[in-house]
């Protein structure tokens, strides 16, 4: 352990966003009063290189124990209670910080193996976007469900997953009990950050989870209407999720205007069902990104002053299919 | 018939030259160099950049001016274009008042072709939200499509340009 690079030290993890589980008592009460003063300066050195919060005891035991070695007067040796499993940790003297803070992060999840199983956080799937795309995602989170796993990290624009993009989709839709597990791992989280697979904006993960219940309710009653009239206000911006294309058609028939049954067809015929429509509809219906009146309004009229062939809106269409392709 | 064009024009700063730059498929000529009053470069003349297609056709992209000093070039350009993004800094002071700016400006064009405000630096709760754009745009009697997207993100201008040739290709008679 001692040997190896400490990602938390390489500068790459604002350490903030990790939560800290606070107060590991290291015990120092067996060294001697010039050791347990160097102990507790680096302690207090080490204190934002540490992937938990640590405290000083002046206990002779404690959930961590420091004490001079029993038959080397150059080492300490650094113990942990109640662990069958981890070893004593051996330090060379005088001590240096870099060795103690990879033995003391080592130890953490050894003294607290609880916290990494209790769940920080229990929800459900709609109630995790709102986790996600509110002001308390700040901190990254292991969500798993039936599906399996991901670690997701949220920035200020977008929220990184480390995940397929199906798996990140099931992640969010599946409507079930998700449980999420904030990351205790500050190296994991640097990692997943740098290395993600998906990045979605909240806007995306919305449209993934799908709209509540009673938008669907909603919606349901609006389109009933025989005159129902739709009309886009807000464009959804889809841009990283990998079936917009289908969506931009409908989108553009409702930035115009029109009543149901066209928008039907017109999805229709770019692959998208009706069930998948009335969920997307619901959903600009609950984001106010869609307006539905029962009268049809004047619609507006476009004239393009120099349209372009139809030939060239479809290889227009092509060029832009393949540059979506390989971004 | 000269070759379509598309047209980017906003605040200076704004973005119009990443977005142009994103896709085009040489580097845009720029006349960008540091203007007397801004902190950092600004489209004080045009960009200028390609997009090809098979056959070699070419969708010509064309960032317009900022600065209002050069606005009797704006209708110069958009003569002809198949559609137009204006990009408002959302994070500016007075974003409304900048769009009325290219507003005025276009108010002939605009009811011609396709036209985006595409909204940049937008963040939720923050300045003005997008729905105040749709209600700004709908007094002066205006159905722009509003969305929000980031010019520097390649997947998000590939995505306005999808939105300009859909709404070309949108049935007029809903």
């Amino acid at each position: 352990m001692t040997g190896q690079p400490n990602p938390i030290l390489a500068g790459s993890l604002n350490v903030d966003a990790i939560p800290a589980r606070t107060g590991i008592a290291l015990a120092v009460g067996s060294l001697g009063g010039l050791d347990q003063q160097v102990v507790g300066t680096m302690l207090h050195t080490l204190a934002t290189r540490l992937g938990a919060q640590f405290r000083i005891s002046e206990a002779r035991e404690a959930e961590l124990t420091l004490v001079e070695h029993a038959s080397d007067p150059a080492s300490f040796v650094l113990r942990v209670r109640n662990a069958s499993n981890f070893s004593e940790l051996r330090l060379p003297r005088p001590l240096r910080l870099m060795p103690l803070a990879d033995a003391l992060n080592a130890s953490i999840d050894i003294v607290r193996p609880q916290s990494l199983s209790t769940p920080a956080v229990e929800v459900s799937s709609s109630s995790l976007v709102g986790l996600l795309c509110g002001s308390a995602a700040n901190v990254p989170l292991r969500v798993e469900g039936t599906w399996g796993a991901c670690v997701l990290v949220p920035g200020s624009d977008e929220i990184a997953f480390d995940r397929s993009y199906l798996v990140v989709a099931r992640a969010l839709a599946e409507d079930a009990r998700v449980v999420g597990h904030a990351v205790v791992k500050p190296e994991v989280a640097a990692a997943t950050h740098a290395a993600a697979r998906v990045r979605l904006r909240c806007e995306e993960i919305r449209w993934l989870s799908g709209p509540s219940a009673e938008a669907m309710r909603a919606i349901a009653v609006k389109l009933s209407h025989p005159d129902a009239f739709i009309t886009l206000r807000i464009w959804p911006n889809l841009a990283r999720l990998p079936d917009h294309r289908r969506w931009i058609d409908a989108f553009a028939t409702m930035q115009r205007g029109a009543g149901v049954a066209q928008i039907f067809n017109r999805a229709a015929a770019h692959g998208i069902a009706d069930a998948q429509l009335r969920r997307g509809l619901a959903l600009l219906f609950e984001q106010r990104q869609v307006v539905l009146s029962q009268r049809r309004p004047v619609p507006p009229t476009k004239v393009i002053s120099v349209p372009p062939s139809l030939s060239f809106l479809q290889r227009l269409k092509q060029r832009l299919s393949q540059m979506m392709d390989v971004s | 018939m000269s070759d379509p064009k598309l047209i980017f024009v906003g605040s200076p700063g704004v973005g119009k030259t990443t977005a142009i730059c994103t896709i085009s498929d040489h580097p845009p000529v720029s006349t960008e160099v540091p203007s007397t009053d801004e902190q950092r470069n600004t489209t004080v003349a045009l960009d200028f950049g390609e997009f090809t297609l098979a056959d070699d056709e070419v969708l010509r992209l064309y960032g317009v001016p900022g600065q209002e000093r050069f606005n009797f070039i704006w209708p110069l350009i958009a003569e002809g274009a198949m559609g137009m993004v204006i990009l408002v800094d959302n994070s500016l002071p007075n974003p409304l008042d900048t769009l009325d700016g290219y507003l005025d400006s276009f108010v002939d064009f605009l009811g011609k072709v396709p036209a985006v405000v595409a909204v940049t630096r937008w963040r939720e709760n923050v300045g003005p939200q997008l729905a105040d754009y749709v209600e700004h745009l709908g007094r002066r009697g205006l159905e722009l499509a509003v969305v929000a997207m980031d010019p520097r993100d390649r997947q998000d201008v590939l995505y306005l340009v999808n939105m300009i040739v859909a709404m070309i290709e949108a049935p007029v008679d809903a």
